[in-house]
């Protein structure tokens, strides 16, 4: 386990140096946030930031999280860590950790750009807020690395992947649009109560446990 | 010699087209094995197969007498294949991608590094990002990659493409040192630079 852990942590490190090394890279993750933040209060107004929000970030995560598994393959498609004497969920592991810190780094700067905006932080509970971002980030995550991850690898198989997202990403978004309409209603308590949050929850569990076994399988056959 | 690797009729289709069929073949320890080929005859197929990065596919590999499917992916540590392209991470330089390597196949012979940064002649370009360097120095140090983990088999294709005449002879002589200190060489490329090596036995797809 601990070596397992240890090349878990060597690849995060490794897409921490080449990921941020460039400037172009942090650039584009600092300012995407702020401008589609910025777009979405003109075009649509600021009657409902808390919806305004999740949509904000649900956009800039799928368009960044696009890139992420591209260094993983070779110009023609091979897997330059298919060799690893590991079985490979360790660089879907390592994978999904880094989407999860870099989906929570922009959650954070379009936080900060709807409150610079609003000149108020629209959510009654911090805490609750924090439980809601570290769930939507981390099931996010998952799910759009394991994938992007599968698609880099499986290209001729891209259609049908593309179907196989359905299913887990459409119940993910209306249980975590749920979760964040509840926080300004509830208390902490009955927020960690509520049905939405506590499978969201479970299903973050339940992808963390599969997605990574599910990835190396896949990438065997 | 005894084998080190024996296959035993083996087949490899992708969905209904037939790549090959009864393929059987022993690699001697301790020697150069050459497979030829035209393109698309399924070279590549078979030494992603030998090293065990594609499951799907019928018949029997054995390592040293154990089946390949029952050993896991401990294999790694004795069986390694260098795709053509080079296979480096862009935004890291040279000498990070060596590293990277050499700490995930637990590789801490620090002398053995520096001499194959000189003898695969990359000291220049160490500290370089790779999507700076030119094809030929990422296969270089794709190569020296390879060599570093010191695996038991390696399994190299196409090693000579980007390469040039000098890039070649040294590549030659690190392959006849790797030989002399007991490893195993698979090399899939139709170039006459593989004849030069003088392999042990070759098998034509």
């Amino acid at each position: 386990m601990r070596k397992y852990l240890s090349i878990v942590n060597l690849i995060l490190w490794k897409d921490l140096v080449s990921e941020f090394r460039e400037k172009l890279n942090i650039i584009y993750f600092l300012i995407l946030a702020p401008a589609v933040s910025l777009m979405f209060f003109v075009f649509i107004g600021e009657q409902n930031p808390v919806h305004l929000f999740f949509l904000t970030i649900l956009i800039i995560n799928l368009i960044t999280n696009q890139r992420i598994s591209r260094q993983e393959v070779t110009s023609q498609g091979e897997l330059i860590l298919i060799n690893i004497p590991f079985d490979l969920s360790v660089l879907c592991l390592s994978k999904i950790l880094f989407t999860f810190l870099l989906n929570f780094l922009i959650l954070i700067v379009a936080l900060v750009m709807f409150i610079f905006l609003l000149g108020d932080f629209f959510f009654s509970n911090v805490i609750s807020f924090i439980v809601f971002s570290i769930s939507f980030s981390l099931g996010l995550s998952i799910i759009l690395t394991t994938f992007s991850l599968m698609l880099e690898r499986i290209r001729s198989e891209g259609q049908f992947m593309l179907i196989m997202i359905y299913p887990l990403i459409i119940p993910f978004l209306v249980l975590s649009y749920n979760c964040l309409s509840e926080i300004n209603i509830l208390d902490l308590i009955n927020f960690v109560n509520t049905f939405s949050l506590q499978v969201l929850i479970a299903f973050d569990i339940l992808l963390l446990a599969v997605c990574p076994i599910l990835f190396s399988y896949s990438l065997r056959r | 010699m005894d084998n080190i690797i024996q296959i035993k009729g083996l087949k490899k289709s992708y969905n209904e087209n037939l790549v090959f069929e009864s393929i059987s073949l022993n690699v001697n320890r301790n020697s150069i094995f050459w497979i030829k080929g035209v393109n698309g005859s399924g070279k590549s197929t078979l030494m992603k197969i030998v090293a065990s990065q594609i499951e799907d596919y019928e018949g029997d590999i054995f390592y040293e007498n154990n089946n390949i499917r029952n050993i896991g992916n401990e294999i790694h540590n004795q069986i390694f294949y260098l795709p053509s392209s080079s296979a480096l991470y862009q935004g890291l330089t040279a000498f990070e991608n060596i590293k990277f390597f050499s700490s995930i196949f637990k590789s801490k012979d620090y002398n053995f590094r520096n001499k194959l940064i000189k003898d695969f002649q990359v000291n220049n370009y160490i500290n370089k990002r790779v999507d700076e360097l030119s094809d030929g120095i990422k296969k270089r140090v794709s190569l020296l990659i390879s060599f570093l983990i010191q695996p038991e088999i390696l399994l190299l294709d196409e090693p000579y493409s980007f390469l040039d005449t000098k890039s070649v002879e040294n590549l030659n002589q690190i392959i006849n040192e790797y030989i002399s200190n007991g490893g195993t060489l698979l090399v899939s490329d139709n170039s006459f630079f593989v004849e030069r090596l003088n392999p042990d036995s070759f098998f034509e797809l």
